[in-house]
């Protein structure tokens, strides 16, 4: 029954176009294999038509193709493979060639992919730095000749017997004839079996005969089919994967790629098929790997509910940012919230461009501006106002790690001074780079040089530089290839040597260095035992001779226009500054195969920052931006959205912001020891100023380079603090509070709530609110005056009345979250 | 040129000299070496003038490429003409390995396997293990399911067959008169078989839970020591072929084994990185050695019996010196380190002393050989360019020659000449 709903479903998939992918194959041996795919498009919804459509071959004694789209070659010759399916059809040319030369499985473009397919080289096995039990590969096969010796050669030739194929160790075990902690891996009928097998009964050469390790092709480049697509709810899609060699020839490795969903909500891939299933609504992608190459395909399929076109036509568009949002939203049929209110726009631009909440003052005048372009000039206000330098010196404080701790006060204090510095200035962000990386001297007159002193060891600022500057952990590749990135650990020990030669010396001062360039040294590989030729990630390599100062070289592949990350990065950590969310998530992770939720967005604003770098520039664009001014107030078709900007997502105001705004909004400061009073907490430049709110909070440590250093998690020990703790009952209950303030001016009870209201929320208190304060306000003068009553304790009960409206508001979620 | 190979089989595709080797010549060599500047009265301009060699005889010897002038010229081992092509002009690994093969086909003008090709599809016979007989004259070669014994000629000599699997340890009794080869099948049981001299075979053994990986005879020739992957180490009785003792301490496979000349202790290295020393009669663990920092692939008593000598995967030689001065029934016997030294670029595969104990030959996955001197473990010899690692290693009597034995099938016998 079940299978007939199925087939009933198939036989609806209706398309307009057909086509196949590829669009030309050429088989180059006896045992090659390939996948076709016949893909269905209806007004840009596809559907895979691969195992629906008929399929023929016009010559099957040369390649034949079966019914789920598999091509087999015959003999040397040219065919062409039609896909025909409910009178739609497509053609492409095949050509089959090397059917008359001899063919031996490769150990490196084979045999290896087998062993990774079947996870014995993975991390919890044999790939293991310790092996298991006494057997160790290279993690998932990323140093092949290593493997080819512990296979071939290692315990006298323990588990492969040329002399005997079938009997091998590694063929008995991993068919399970003797007993297996894996389990059975390889069935003894399977191609996978006989590519092992074969592979020793040659000889279990290390390259094919005639063919060198150091002349056999290799794997360059990996591509997926489909790259991205739109798909029906329920749908299921065959993906195709090919990998190009450095001959140029393409083979289909569908079958040996690893596949992993990013959303399993929403896709489901079958690693032994490819086959995606598609469950949820969204977009979801599906991340290939093979030969240490990696890709990935986005497969989008749109909410089911329809929504009235008109709120995508009203969607307030101001910018880029904006047609690229909505033609997401349009593709996943997601509703847009509306604008946000004026109150909504004005808090939330305050909190997110300078930590600070507007005043009730600047509250009042920006609501009652009639200007159509009010919003823009507020923008504009925030960009010049200084309190914007200290927001954003605190920002990238938290990313370069500023702290007494390793510094002292003066290297801290000298090394904040140059951020501060420096967004004042509104440096252009490949100029701030290359200030850390091109400079000599002492710390204390060029601040930037202190990131030396954090960073010693070529590996640390291997590590660190790629976290900060470009946004990838690249720690994995130190001991080995990087098992999801296209990383290698000679490109990461080539990379540490670019650090080899910086030199740190004391200075004249306590705390104070000097940075310079050391004439000699290298970064040996671990393994190698050698220096390799210092190199960028995928930069030019410089010779190991070479006497400049290497950071130079660096500096200039770091910020080079082409290096995309370098803006990737920086873009996407402003982004989330403002939207509490990466176009790539976590924010700090704009790894290549770590899929943006709008690739096309994030493609826009990268190109658009690496024209000048303009930080200031970016974060107008953004602020100006109808995305940014949309309300958080989620709409029924659009609530389950998180990452697709259809509506602001609230977060809860950073640690020192929301100390800050407790300050602001008692009018009771809060004093940090050895700081002048009046600092502000977004001002410290120190995290290793005592202050158990800002820890409970969440302020980062800035011990090592990263986004979750700084949480943003509610915990148990905040709601306490809030309710129970001394920060906010203190400022409360401070002499020169603003509940005291209004006390002395005699300021009206609906003058007071305005206050209250437009200083906590920016917004005029509604009816009901201000009915419900008035009534407490009301009792209160009741409860304190009376024929017995003191003066004093008409005071004391109004205070104690505006003491607990203020506790309540400022515990609110509404003042907490930033909306 | 005083080594000769006297057995190889090839696994290599055959290699053609017209097609395959001349073009090679003709692209590096034939501007110093043809009729018109003929240096070292060398001339490569064809098969039969290559085949009368140059002022320092001649260049190919079929199937020995380790012995050739040409090969050794061509990868930098020539000392007497020095590396070739001249100029530092490096060839391709692809076309050394493209000579190589061809002289270890045979330097044939044509080769052979296009004439006969089923020859060439017979696996080959990879060598595991080896061992010299006491008196030097024969050569006992592990491979898989059999012993070859060398007579010292260019002919293979009679096979002992009918082992399990891999033969994977040798080990000659004192007279000579006894080969004890063993091996077994890894991961199923281990296997040894005891061998008369004349080819008779004596005695089979099996035991263990996985393959053996070393073999020991005691001096007395009455017991038999085994270790096997299963980490166990195994006392034999060998007239009644009963299991004695079974020596449990190793964390990991055991991959050495040897007893002291006098036959009282047996010293044993493995994978758990330790060496371990046994006192035989009683089968108790005297003490562990856990200098090391990888597996130990071999073990060995100096023939003096005072130095205890390991090697293995972390490249170092490692020498303690036996302390039993006073050996009293209670007095336990103990090591000090005596010299220790990395000595390849790679795992170590096999160590042996010299007869009179001065030095130490070793066979390293570096793909080199090398002597050192015991007394400092100074490096006296390096023997490079192996073509493929060799387990089986092992000192004529009289200290004048290796016997090789590697996992490319090739055996071969090379000079040990040391400078005073």
């Amino acid at each position: 029954m079940k299978f007939l709903f199925a087939l009933i479903f198939a036989l609806q998939l209706s398309a307009a176009n057909l086509s196949i992918y590829p669009p030309q194959v050429t088989l180059h041996h006896i045992e090659a294999r390939h996948q076709l795919i016949a893909q269905g498009d209806d007004n840009g919804t596809q559907s895979d038509l691969t195992r629906l459509a008929r399929w023929t071959s016009s010559n099957p004694a040369v390649a034949s193709v079966d019914a789920a789209g598999k091509l087999t070659p015959l003999a040397n010759g040219e065919v062409t493979i039609e896909a025909t399916h409910n009178g739609l059809s497509a053609r492409i040319p095949v050509r089959v060639d090397g059917m008359d030369k001899p063919f031996s499985w490769s150990f490196r473009n084979h045999v290896v992919p087998v062993l990774s397919k079947r996870g014995c080289n993975q991390g919890a096995c044999h790939g293991a730095l310790a092996g298991k039990n006494g057997f160790k590969l290279t993690l998932r096969g990323y140093d092949p000749d290593l493997d080819h010796e512990v296979l071939t050669k290692q315990s006298q030739s323990r588990r492969i017997l040329v002399e005997d194929p079938e009997r091998s160790l590694l063929l008995e075990k991993a068919s399970f004839r003797i007993p297996h902690g894996g389990g059975q891996l390889l069935k003894k009928d399977s191609l996978e079996y006989r590519v092992v097998r074969d592979w020793i009964a040659a000889g279990a050469l290390p390259s094919p005969a005639n063919a060198s390790p150091a002349t056999e092709p290799e794997v360059v480049d990996i591509e997926v089919f489909p790259p991205s697509i739109r798909l029906a709810p329920n749908a299921e899609q065959q993906l195709l994967v090919r990998a190009k060699y450095s001959d140029g020839r393409w083979e289909d490795v569908t079958s040996w790629a690893k596949y992993t969903s990013n959303d399993e909500g929403i896709a489901q891939v079958d690693d032994a098929t490819a086959r995606v299933k598609l469950i949820g609504h969204g977009e979801a992608s599906v991340s290939v790997w093979y030969a240490s190459k990696v890709a990935y395909a986005r497969l989008a399929v749109p909410y089911a509910t329809p929504v009235d076109p008109q709120k995508f036509t009203s969607f307030p568009r101001r910018n880029y940012i904006d047609d690229l949002v909505l033609a997401k939203l349009r593709a996943l049929n997601l509703e847009p919230s509306p604008l946000a209110s004026d109150s909504m726009f004005l808090r939330r631009a305050y909190l997110d461009t300078i930590g600070a909440l507007p005043t009730a003052e600047e509250a009042e005048n920006f609501l009652a501006d009639p200007s159509p372009d009010k919003r823009a000039k507020l923008v504009d206000h925030l960009l010049a106002r200084d309190e914007f330098n200290d927001y954003w010196a605190n920002h990238w404080s938290d990313l370069l790690l500023v702290s007494s701790r390793k510094l002292g006060p003066l290297g801290m204090r000298s090394f904040y001074q140059w951020i501060r510095d420096s967004v004042a200035a509104n440096k252009p962000w490949d100029q701030f780079a290359r200030d850390i990386f091109t400079a000599s001297g002492s710390t204390r007159t060029h601040g930037a040089l202190n990131y030396f002193v954090l960073h010693k060891d070529p590996i640390d600022i291997t590590e660190n530089v790629t976290q900060t500057f470009l946004g990838q952990r690249l720690t994995c590749a130190r001991c080995h290839n990087h098992p999801l990135e296209k990383w290698t650990q000679k490109q990461y020990y080539q990379m540490a040597n670019l650090f080899a030669r910086v030199g740190v010396k004391n200075g004249e001062e306590p705390g104070e260095n000097y940075i310079f360039a050391k004439p000699a040294g290298d970064v040996l590989h671990p393994r190698l035992l050698r220096p390799l030729p210092p190199a960028p990630l995928d930069g030019q390599a410089l010779r190991l001779d070479d006497p400049s100062d290497r950071r130079h070289h660096f500096a200039q592949w770091l910020t080079s226009r082409d290096n995309a990350s370098f803006s990737r990065n920086l873009v996407n950590r402003v982004w989330g500054n403002f939207f509490g969310r990466g176009l790539t998530n976590p924010v700090d992770d704009v790894r290549a195969t770590n899929p943006a939720s709008n690739e096309e967005l994030f493609s826009a604003l990268v190109k658009d920052f690496s024209t000048d770098f303009d930080v200031r520039r970016l974060i107008r664009t953004i602020l100006l931006s109808g995305t940014y001014q949309l309300s958080s107030d989620p709409t029924p078709l659009n609530a389950a959205d998180t990452k697709f900007l259809s509506h602001y997502i609230p977060k809860r105001l950073p640690a020192e912001v929301l100390l800050d705004s407790f300050s602001q909004v008692t009018g009771s400061p809060t004093a940090f020891d050895a700081y002048p009073a009046g600092t502000r907490a977004i001002q410290l430049p120190d995290v290793q100023v005592k202050s158990e709110f800002l820890n409970i909070f969440g302020r980062p440590k800035r011990i090592v380079c990263d986004a979750g250093e700084r949480s943003s998690e509610p915990s148990v020990a905040q709601a306490l603090h809030i309710i129970n703790g001394e920060t906010l009952n203190q400022k409360l209950l401070a002499p020169q509070s603003v509940a005291a303030l209004y006390l002395k001016l005699g300021l009206s009870d609906t003058r007071t709530l305005e206050h209250i209201y437009l200083s906590a929320f920016s917004r005029f208190p509604t009816a009901e609110e201000k009915q419900r304060a008035q009534a407490m306000l009301t009792a209160a003068r009741q409860s304190g005056s009376g024929p017995s009553a003191l003066p004093s304790a008409l005071i004391e009960s109004r205070r104690q009345a505006l003491e607990d409206l203020l506790w309540a508001l400022l515990s609110s979620k509404e003042f907490l979250f930033n909306q | 040129m005083i080594a000769l190979a006297f057995f190889f089989f090839a696994a290599a595709p055959p290699v053609d000299y017209a097609t395959q080797i001349q073009p090679l010549f003709e692209k590096y060599c034939l501007s110093c070496h043809c009729t018109n500047a003929t240096m070292g009265s060398l001339n490569l301009e064809s098969y039969a003038l290559l085949q009368k060699g140059g002022n320092n005889g001649p260049v190919v010897f079929p199937k020995d490429p380790a012995n050739s002038l040409l090969y050794r010229s061509i990868t930098g081992q020539a000392p007497e003409v020095g590396r070739m092509p001249m100029n530092n002009v490096l060839m391709a690994e692809a076309e050394t390995q493209l000579i190589h093969d061809w002289i270890a086909q045979g330097a044939l003008e044509k080769p052979a396997a296009l004439e006969k090709p089923a020859a060439l599809q017979k696996p080959p016979s990879r060598t595991y293990s080896l061992a010299i007989s006491p008196d030097g004259k024969t050569v006992a070669l592990g491979q898989y399911q059999k012993v070859l014994l060398q007579p010292g000629t260019t002919l293979p000599g009679p096979t002992l067959a009918g082992h399990a699997g891999i033969v994977r340890s040798l080990a000659w009794s004192k007279q000579g008169t006894l080969l004890a080869a063993a091996g077994g099948l890894p991961g199923r049981s281990g296997e040894i078989k005891v061998w008369r001299a004349d080819g008779e075979l004596l005695k089979t053994f099996t035991g263990h839970k996985d393959a053996i990986y070393a073999v020991a005879l005691s001096p007395d020739g009455r017991t038999l020591a085994s270790a096997s992957y299963d980490k166990l180490i195994k006392l034999w009785d060998l007239d009644s072929g009963q299991e004695i003792k079974t020596l449990k301490d190793h964390t990991d496979a055991v991959y050495a084994l040897a007893f002291s000349p006098d036959g009282r202790y047996l010293l044993s290295g493995a994978a758990d990185r330790t060496v371990k020393f046994w006192l035989v009669s009683s089968g108790e663990r005297l003490f562990t050695l856990s200098d090391a920092a990888d597996a130990i692939h071999t073990v060995a008593f100096s023939p003096d019996g005072q130095l205890l000598a390991a090697a293995g995967q972390d490249k170092f030689v490692r020498l303690w010196r036996l302390n039993t001065s006073t050996p009293t029934p209670t007095a336990t016997p103990s090591a000090t380190p005596a010299a220790t030294m990395i000595a390849h670029q790679d795992g170590i595969l096999a160590l042996r002393f010299t007869p009179d104990g001065r030095h130490l030959v070793t066979s390293s996955a570096d793909r080199t050989l090398k002597v050192f001197r015991t007394s400092d473990l100074k490096e006296m010899l390096l023997l490079p360019g192996q073509p493929d690692w060799a387990y089986g290693l092992d000192v004529s009597p009289d200290g004048r020659r290796i016997a090789v034995g590697r996992l490319d099938a090739s055996f071969a016998w090379l000079p040990l000449e040391l400078k005073p």
